[in-house]
């Protein structure tokens, strides 16, 4: 499948403008949250509060977030502080559009070299997957997508749509830096 | 390890909850108990927890009758035993989450996030779960913008 910009072959070295860190912490990708831990225990005397049912703290709120669809999540961030900083967290939005495709053709850890540094998975999904999966974009995108995939896309990515959207993130990412005004959003 | 095969464990009101020692070591919590001391005895002592022994109940039931029934009755009896009210599914959730019962903390969750789908927008959804709204007009303002790709 041609592609309208460079091929990105995540088998081989990363591209040269993507640096993959030795290791994999915080400051490193600030908006990436360290590896899941074990789940902290809610405190020896748990009385329950008075307000609100669900008393969810941030750990078990992300539990149950796991479970939810990208509108959901994209819903939940609205919902008051806490939520919004749980519902940020980019496992959460990993799991979503991993959950896209069947094969990615590489290893999750390499996806994650690349993507993380081009704005990480939220990004991903609510700039280019979710518009590029509904048949019918409502509100046209700034930039008119190559017509390579039919107008339905497939129910299950493979190796080639997924390396179209990461080309394109790329791409757009370099393009935006280019002093193109006119793309406000 | 623990010499009999049934192991008494104690909660915090003083109930005590007799359990096939396979069913009870889905907790990781108390495999690691069991691990850490020898005698039952003590087993029991250290088992000082969890203020509602219901909780522990329902929790004992659910792996006990996970152990029981076959894979393909499984999805039925589960759906059946998650769909309780608001209080009971918290109990359930503190429950999974201070013994650390994966598949009983799944179970829940997973019903937890069937309620958030199941509600229409963000006013809903605060009052369901009992939330205050801590953002300021305009903090909130950007946000909604930001998610507006969501609203088409």
């Amino acid at each position: 499948m041609p592609f309208p910009f460079f091929t990105l072959n995540l088998n081989n070295n990363l591209p040269p403008t993507v640096k993959a860190p030795a290791s994999f912490n915080e400051t490193n990708f600030p908006r990436f949250s360290l590896p899941p831990t074990k789940l902290k225990r809610v405190k020896e005397d748990p009385e329950p509060e008075t307000e609100g049912f669900m008393n969810l703290d941030e750990n078990l709120l992300y539990e149950v977030l796991k479970h939810v669809d990208a509108r959901t999540l994209a819903m939940a961030s609205c919902v008051s502080k806490l939520w919004l900083k749980t519902a940020r967290d980019e496992r959460l939005w990993e799991l979503i559009c991993t959950g896209h495709w069947a094969n990615i053709g590489c290893g999750t850890q390499k996806l994650r070299y690349v993507v993380l540094p081009l704005g990480g998975f939220r990004r991903l999904h609510s700039r280019y997957l979710w518009p590029l999966s509904k048949p019918q974009a409502a509100s046209p995108l700034p930039w008119a997508p190559p017509k390579i995939i039919n107008s339905k896309p497939p129910a299950r990515w493979g190796k080639d749509e997924v390396h179209l959207f990461l080309s394109l993130l790329i791409s757009i990412q370099y393009y935006e830096k280019m002093h193109f005004t006119s793309r406000r959003r | 390890m623990l010499l009999s095969k049934n192991s008494a464990l104690e909660s915090k009101d003083n109930e005590i909850f007799e359990v096939e020692e396979s069913i009870a070591i889905q907790s990781e919590l108390i495999k690691t108990m069991t691990t850490m001391v020898n005698s039952k005895a003590y087993v029991n002592e250290r088992n000082q927890m969890v203020p509602e022994a219901r909780c522990r109940k329902q929790a004992n039931y659910h792996v006990e009758q996970n152990n029981k029934i076959v894979d393909e009755e499984l999805s039925d009896w589960e759906s059946k035993f998650f769909e309780v009210d608001m209080d009971d599914l918290h109990e359930l959730f503190m429950a999974a989450n201070y013994l650390e019962i994966e598949s009983l903390l799944n179970g829940v969750t997973k019903r937890v996030g069937d309620f958030i789908k199941a509600c229409k927008n963000v006013e809903v959804i605060r009052q369901t779960f009992g939330i205050n709204n801590d953002f300021a007009a305009q903090q909130e303002e950007e946000i909604r913008k930001l998610n507006s790709w969501n609203h088409i």
